[in-house]
């Protein structure tokens, strides 16, 4: 093999370099802004935000123009098959609305950096590079590129000691997930000589049709280590510690915008990482990692959810209400492993949904802050009769709340159908059961928001500040809004969008 | 070597398994030669050099006074070579004290830490042609290794806990600073010791010292000749790393006298013997990287070859061996006493000069030597001629964008520009200063 | 004698390491770190990745622990005041070798076999693998898009470090 063979790959990673220009574009904005006018007092986020969406939306483009196909390119490092674009595809909508998101806060919230913008899009590049990674090294350049970039943004409001706070605790603990992961790999890489997903299947299958060869011990320690680290990244108990603090701390716009998209990314790496490294799409070479997974789910739900019925701290409510969801995406991950394709196919329609309602709520929470410029205590009481004062954030809200809790007419109901269906029929009815009793528990917790919305009044001293208007936000908004009940009314679309992944 | 001795050569050593004439007796008299000439020769001329020299600059006599016996009622001095042996001596036998706060163990680790890999970097350069014993062929290199350069940047890397643990281990605020600075001029001079060697090994297609050696037999194939920016900024950093005059920051005599100030006697000595090992590192480095090793230049090269010196070396191998074995030592030894030159012709930097030096134009520059040596090499399409010409008229630019740069560099800017990097230094100034109230 | 020097470096690997944990004094718990980093830096020889072997050395041992160093004295860090309990970190000892060791025994169904055969795919390495060229062949083929987006990871790791750190922005 030569360089010539490896750039033949060249097309297929047009996507991810147009985000990457996107993210320095921005970047060179930033400095040049701040060559210009030092005190930064009035960065309109205008500019950052369309250059932002086009890179994106010429990355949808480009990622709609290429054909996809079996064999992986680069070496075999990346795979451009329909799962890899539609993740991509996937990701990149979803960064896309929350960048529009962002736009707000930039200047309401003290935030008034350029480098916002370079560093989420060079975030969601690392995140496709993840998806796509068919490799162990690849991806895992994949995951320290969104992983860093993501602990930046978190801590991105300097002035702030729980952002810092929120910054170092996430730090800290992806680093201990990291190194399990490469520690993981590396074991992985020792049993098998390879590290290539490929080829650690191949490999996988005749060390552990064998009994008695050391290397399966290896291969098996190496490949839980894997899962672990992975499990820290989508947040699923008992990894999910650092989740709270991090999605409170972080400025609501990061919030948002991380607690989607690093969730897609993982959950689709991951996805990939257990069909096609310790399986071979059809079968699973690692006996017991169904077992692993069904446990993680349960517990992750249970936890997730009881623990978000404790909160009066909306922004950590909504965090525990995602590490509840990574229960759910485990459920499905199950059945993903049992059935295959029609399982996958409900695992990326939910990271769907889940995006559009999750990012939906942290957007209504972006319109809501307050706008000085300091830390928000986003306390449930807070919310008490905003339904009458600020209608359609209230209704769209609502909407979201009930897209998370699984309500119809909204898409959650058909995503939960679509998540939960092909466990069932592969006999996990325990595993089932305790998603929906789980579920019926979080709508407690959800509706306990609309419920302040719409049924309680305002706090009389309370002074209804004026909103700041933003054009970028309420567009995103309306399209979350509209999409989760569209989405929800006629679902066949867009389930057909997600067919025939693997 | 005859047939006789080699046969009683074979008789002797077939009292040893053969592996054993190759893995320990050759390697270990090679060893033995290196460091009968580092530490034997050029170390302790280093100390009447550094005066000798000196006093000529400064247009005094120097150290002459020093004898052991007279010849002919005169005391027989010898340019002062007995101030040597007296140096030692007085090293030797002074006091050695220890601060009673010091942290023992790695005070006294401090000296040899530096020392050992100082000693290591001789370790993979060659310092002479492979030659022919019997029916053996002994490179005069004590390892060769695949990794070849890479080895001494890694063990280089390893001198600057010398000065860090020196500095902490004293206890002492100014031995604490001094360590500071060392640390922080390590680092910023390392990428450019290392990156400006990338451009060398691009050239010679290697990174072993031994076939960047044998590949330099043509004068014009030398080094100097591919990468002249490659060099400057290559001896400018190697001389930062040795940390003496011009970039002595981490010793400052007149202000903080340095890392080492806590240290006495041959303490003191093993630092001061570090760095003229490190100044012969250098010479031996900087000869086999860039000045063609123990290869003899000719003029008349014909197909990239001299047949006369073909010619000889084929008719009188041993002459030929002992020219090319005193060429090495010339070009070293011209090395060696050019840094002493540098050292008494110089100011000290300022410290911000010396970051700013470091930061902003010679690790730009190095890259800059990469990329333009990589667009040369590319430019050639794979004949070799024709990008030995491309490289060395690069080369020349490079030296020219050089010389610009220091102009540039110098003026002082004006601008608002300027007040940021003045803030650099003031913050960094400020973080010392605190650490040092500590 | 392969077998000798892997438990030689192997041994003052895990000792370099566990003085990490016990040493008070946080630049001796630095300089065992490279230590340990060294000796891990001849096993990697053994296991014919030299270039890695290199790296190791310089890239840790060399610029990284230099940094911890750095740190340390910039912040003058003190001893603490009170030393690590020793029973606590016997304990903890004994408990991870036990873990260790039982893994190993799973690990190895023949006692030798491990180390003097080691896994097939070794065995059947290239001559020159593991070596300068070879690593470089293969970042510049097969590795060629996870090494170019690592400049990508380089310049969020730079952006955001100015951005965090940074005190007048």
């Amino acid at each position: 093999m030569n360089i010539s063979d490896a750039l033949a790959g060249m097309p297929q990673i047009l996507p991810m370099i147009a985000v990457i220009v996107g993210g320095l574009v921005t970047m060179l904005m930033a400095v040049a802004r701040s060559h210009k006018d030092p005190e930064h007092g009035q960065l309109t986020a205008g500019p950052f935000v369309a250059v932002a969406l086009v890179s994106l939306v010429f990355a949808l483009f480009l990622l709609t123009q290429i054909e996809p196909q079996a064999k992986a390119v680069w070496g075999g490092t990346l795979a451009i098959d329909r799962l890899s674009l539609v993740g991509q595809g996937l990701i990149v909508v979803i960064a896309a609305l929350a960048i529009s998101m962002g736009a707000a806060s930039i200047t309401t919230q003290g935030i008034v950096r350029g480098e916002y913008f370079a560093l989420s899009l060079f975030c969601v590049s690392g995140m496709m590079l993840m998806v796509a990674a068919t490799e162990l090294l690849t991806f895992f350049v994949g995951l320290e590129i969104m992983s860093l970039a993501v602990y930046v943004l978190v801590g991105f409001r300097r002035s702030d000691r729980r952002s810092q706070e929120a910054a170092l605790k996430y730090f800290l603990s992806g680093a201990f997930a990291s190194a399990f992961f490469l520690f993981g790999a590396a074991m992985v890489f020792g049993a098998t000589g390879t590290t290539a997903y490929a080829g650690i299947s191949t490999s996988a299958q005749k060390l552990l049709s064998g009994t008695a060869f050391p290397m399966q011990t290896l291969l098996l320690v190496g490949a839980t280590l894997c899962v672990v680290g992975f499990a820290f990244k989508i947040a699923a108990v008992p990894f999910h510690m650092w989740a709270p603090d991090a999605y409170q701390g972080a400025p609501t716009m990061v919030t948002g915008f991380m607690a989607v998209t690093v969730k897609a990314a993982a959950f689709m790496a991951f996805l990939r990482f257990v069909l096609l490294a310790l399986g071979d799409g059809s079968t699973r070479h690692v006996p017991w990692i169904v077992d692993v997974l069904s446990l993680l789910a349960i517990v992750t739900m249970t936890l997730g959810n009881l623990s978000a019925v404790l909160q009066r701290n909306v922004k950590r409510m909504l965090a525990y209400s995602s590490i509840a969801h990574a229960g759910y995406l485990l459920v499905g991950m199950v059945g993903a492993l049992e059935r295959g394709e029609p399982a996958v196919q409900g695992l990326v329609f939910y990271l769907f949904v889940y995006g559009l309602a999750t990012l939906g709520a942290f957007g209504v929470l972006i319109a809501l802050e307050r706008k000085n410029g300091r830390h928000d205590e986003m306390l449930i009481n807070r919310f008490a009769g905003v339904g009458f004062q600020h209608p359609a954030l209230g209704v769209a809200f609502a909407v979201f709340m009930f897209a998370l809790s699984g309500i119809p007419p909204t898409a959650g109901f058909t995503g939960k159908v679509l998540l939960f269906g092909p466990a069932l029929d592969a006999g996990h009815i325990g595993l089932v059961i305790v998603a929906v009793l789980n579920s019926v528990v979080s709508v407690y917790y959800y509706l306990s928001i609309v419920v302040y919305m719409f049924m309680k009044n305002p706090p009389p001293r309370q002074s209804t500040e004026p909103r700041v208007f933003s054009p970028w936000l309420t567009g995103a908004l309306v399209v979350t809004t509209f999409g989760v009940l569209i989405v929800g009314m006629m679902p066949q679309r867009w389930i057909d969008m997600f067919a025939k992944l693997v | 070597m005859d047939n006789v001795m080699c046969s009683q050569a074979d008789k002797f050593l077939g009292m040893v398994p053969y592996d054993w004439t190759m893995i320990v007796i050759v390697p270990v008299a090679k060893i033995l030669f290196i460091i009968a000439v580092i530490i034997g020769l050029y170390t302790p001329l280093a100390t009447l050099v550094e005066r000798k020299l000196s006093a000529a600059m400064q247009d005094r006599i120097g150290p002459n006074r020093a004898y052991i016996i007279k010849v002919g009622g005169k005391p027989l001095t010898i340019f002062g070579l007995f101030h040597t042996m007296a140096d030692a001596l007085k090293m030797f036998t002074k006091e050695w004290t220890t601060p009673k706060s010091a942290d023992k163990f790695l005070f006294y680790l401090a000296p040899v830490i530096g020392l050992v890999p100082a000693l290591l970097t001789f370790a993979v350069i060659p310092f002479g042609p492979p030659i022919q014993v019997c029916d053996r062929v002994v490179p005069l290199q004590i390892a060769s290794i695949n990794v070849g350069v890479l080895f001494i940047f890694a063990v280089g890397s390893m001198g600057v806990y010398s000065a860090a643990l020196a500095g902490w281990a004293s206890n002492n605020k100014m031995a604490l600073l001094g360590a500071l600075r060392a640390s922080a001029q390590s680092i910023s001079y390392e990428i450019t010791f290392g990156l400006t060697l990338v451009g060398l090994m691009m050239v010679f297609h290697t990174v072993r010292l031994d076939s960047m050696v044998a590949q330099q037999v043509d004068l014009l194939h030398w080094g100097v000749f591919l990468q002249p920016l490659a060099l400057v900024l290559f001896f400018t950093a190697a001389m930062a790393e040795n940390k003496r005059i011009p970039f002595d920051l981490p010793e400052g005599e007149s202000e903080i006298v340095g890392y080492f100030v806590e240290y006495s006697s041959m303490g003191f000595g093993l630092f001061m013997t570090t760095e003229f090992i490190e100044m012969s590192a250098i010479a031996f480095l900087t000869t086999a990287l860039f000045f063609g090793g123990y290869t003899v230049p000719t003029w008349v090269a014909t197909d990239h070859s001299f047949a006369m010196w073909n010619v000889a070396s084929e008719l009188w191998p041993a002459a030929f061996f002992a020219i090319q074995m005193a060429a090495f030592f010339f070009k070293v030894t011209v090395l060696w006493l050019f840094q002493f030159v540098v050292r008494w012709a110089l100011p000290r930097f300022r410290y911000d000069q010396l970051m700013r030096l470091g930061w902003r134009i010679m690790l730009p520059l190095s890259l800059a030597n990469i990329a333009v040596t990589a667009i040369a090499i590319l430019a050639a399409d794979g004949d070799a001629a024709k990008g030995t010409e491309y490289v060395m008229m690069t080369g020349l630019v490079m030296i020219g964008l050089f010389v610009l740069s220091l102009f540039y560099s110098r003026k002082p800017r004006q601008s608002g520009d300027s007040g940021h990097g003045h803030d650099h230094g003031h913050d960094e100034q400020q973080a010392t200063v605190a650490a040092a109230h500590h | 004698m392969d077998v000798f020097v892997f438990y030689a470096a192997a041994a003052i690997t895990l000792l370099g390491a566990s003085m990490v944990l016990v040493l008070a004094n946080p630049l001796r718990a630095a300089m065992a770190l490279i230590l340990s980093l060294g000796a891990l830096s001849v096993i990697y020889v053994l296991l014919h990745a030299q270039f890695v072997a290199v790296m190791q050395l310089l890239v840790y041992a060399g610029a990284i622990i230099v940094l911890f160093v750095f740190v340390i004295m910039l912040l003058n860090l003190e001893d603490p005041k009170t030393r690590r309990s020793w029973p606590w970190v016997a304990g903890v000892f004994t408990i991870i070798g036990g873990l260790s060791y039982g893994l190993a025994r799973g690990l190895m169904v023949d006692d030798n076999q491990f180390i003097t055969s080691g896994p097939p795919h070794v065995n059947a390495l290239s001559k020159d693998y593991g070596t300068v060229e070879q690593v470089g062949r293969e970042i510049m083929t097969t590795f060629v898009l996870p090494f170019e987006m690592l400049s990508v990871l380089l310049l969020v790791a730079v952006v955001g470090a100015v951005v965090i750190s940074k005190k007048r922005l």
